[in-house]
């Protein structure tokens, strides 16, 4: 969204000399992990009239969020100094364009900012709900999945129901291809109805697939001879080789960056959850 | 069975192939395995299509295009927006799975005997460009699934709804699909949304109701410039709308001096 550079009908705070006396300025910061983005932005604003119809609820910031290479547009809107959002990495491909501004909430009739240029002289403007009231610096990042997102990924893991009739906890063999992880009749009914659940997924991954692969790699970190010609522990050195995961690391610490922070994707996915289901 | 897409190496190979195969894009079978590294020139994926993706061919001047857009978004409805922008996925659907479609609705024929006319209508209708959104509308079947995603709505009886009134007027919504602005749900949906409620006096033949829909496209991109739309909602986009189309009536109904 190219904001910079256009004539606005009013002053805006800014946007070139509009308002001399107040600036307008965002820092923006970019993390993410396989699941999300997480873009943590600051705002600051020098212009006092403004800020009094922020805290009013009259007008608010907006981070504009807007990828062109999968035609993602979208609008966040806060009213504190920090704010972070989060953003699918499924929906960010390429070149994302990220601005800060503040927009009116509603109709100001009579809009005078403090500080605006001399050439609007005692002109009050009428300012229509979501006319941008200020516009910070923007900030470009590439968001570069590395992860495939198409290819299919052989699992190493295998869950199956265990051959025991009656109830029993969760139990792992280590001597085939696939690590198998057994589970009773009453636990596997459960998962197969909860693991098509997108919002589960990642607690699924942290209740079974973390502790399974920790004691996988306990296994492997003793040096089994009989373990290191299956395909699962092959593929899973190959993946420590790649991230460059020493042998003195704990097995904990392995087993959470093979998954790619596994306890952060749980909790963003429980706090999706719990603020889709608030709304 | 999971869907099939062609090896990144593979597609630039093809690519950069077109005015060597341009023979080869008026066959009746596909082709891709003849050339070298065609077998090989593929991998399967984790997605499977929900449906069939078994494609209506054009008719005359039928084109089928919103049956198809229906049929390539509900088989590929589970695609993130990242999967749905891959060149791999589009180009190997162009030229393998839905060859027979391809063939009928985007002949190559067409070019006449204009070799770099017919290069650039197959590097643009059977590729996609790697960092070019508008590629993904122009691409054969990225298209399809395209405008089924901007325009379905589950909130509707008929989700696909809408997605009869963008393809009823290609011309003009795409033009504001391939803009930035086409891209804020509120404003394409509320967009679409008018068009249908006033059906009578916006959509189907005759220059006048062309006419209207293009003003009001352009006073929704006039206003863009200083309000922020995507922070309005659907209805307060239609309100915005609905000003601007009571001008334009009544502008038309004042008799002329």
């Amino acid at each position: 969204m190219r904001l910079r550079h256009r004539s606005f009908p009013y002053p805006v705070v800014g946007n070139a000399d509009d308002v001399p006396g107040a600036g307008f300025q965002a820092t923006y910061e970019v993390a993410s992990d396989r699941g999300y983005y997480y873009v943590n932005v600051s705002a600051a604003c020098g212009s006092k009239s403004l800020d009094k119809l922020i805290k009013k609820g009259q007008a608010c910031l907006v981070l504009h969020v807007e990828c062109g290479n999968t035609m993602y547009r979208r609008a966040f809107e806060f009213s504190t100094e920090n704010h972070r959002v989060q953003i699918r990495a499924a929906d960010l491909h390429g070149t994302v364009e990220l601005n800060v501004m503040a927009r009116a909430c509603g109709v100001l009739s009579s809009y005078r900012p403090d500080g605006a240029h001399p050439d609007y002289g005692t002109t009050a403007f009428c300012i229509e709900q979501g006319d941008i009231l200020a516009i910070a610096e923007g900030y470009l990042f590439e968001a570069e999945t590395v992860h495939d997102s198409l290819k299919r990924i052989g699992s190493i893991m295998v869950v199956e129901q265990s051959e025991h009739a009656a109830d029993h906890p969760m139990e792992v063999s280590l001597n085939s291809n696939k690590i198998r992880i057994l589970l009773c009749d009453n636990d596997f009914t459960l998962y197969g109805k909860l693991k098509a659940i997108p919002h589960l997924t990642s607690h699924l991954t942290t209740t079974i697939v973390l502790p399974v692969l920790m004691h996988a790699l306990t296994e492997m970190d003793k040096s089994d001879a009989e373990l290191v010609g299956l395909k699962w522990c092959q593929s899973l050195q190959r993946r420590l080789d790649e991230l460059g995961i020493t042998e003195e690391q704990d097995c904990l610490l392995k087993a959470q960056r093979i998954l790619d922070m596994p306890i952060r994707r749980a909790l963003v996915a429980a706090e999706c959850y719990s603020s889709n289901t608030e709304n | 069975m999971s869907l099939r897409v062609f090896k990144e190496n593979f597609v630039e190979r093809l690519r950069g192939t077109v005015r060597d195969n341009l023979r080869r894009y008026k066959a009746q079978k596909p082709w891709t395995d003849e050339v070298p590294g065609g077998k090989s020139g593929w991998l399967s994926t984790e997605v499977s299509p929900q449906e069939k993706l078994d494609l209506r061919l054009p008719v005359g001047k039928d084109l089928k295009d919103l049956e198809n857009a229906i049929i390539v978004h509900r088989a590929l409805q589970q695609l993130t927006p990242v999967q749905a922008r891959d060149p791999r996925l589009w180009a190997r659907l162009s030229h393998v799975e839905c060859w027979d479609y391809m063939r009928a609705r985007w002949a190559v024929e067409r070019n006449g005997s204009d070799q770099d006319k017919a290069e650039k209508f197959i590097v643009s209708r059977y590729f996609v460009a790697n960092n070019e959104s508008r590629a993904l509308v122009r691409n054969g079947l990225a298209r399809l699934w395209w405008y089924g995603y901007l325009s379905h709505d589950a909130n509707r009886k008929n989700p696909y709804e809408l997605t009869g009134v963008l393809l009823s007027l290609l011309d003009i919504t795409q033009t504001i699909l391939e803009r930035s602005l086409g891209r804020v749900p509120a404003v394409n949906h509320g967009f679409l949304e008018f068009l249908l409620l006033h059906k009578a006096d916006l959509i189907g033949p005759g220059d006048d109701k062309r006419l209207r829909v293009r003003q009001l496209a352009k006073y929704l991109n006039l206003i863009g410039g200083v309000t922020l739309l995507d922070c309005l909602t659907k209805s307060e986009v239609m309100f915005q709308l609905q000003k601007e189309f009571d001008r334009i009536m009544a502008e038309q109904k004042a008799p002329t001096t």
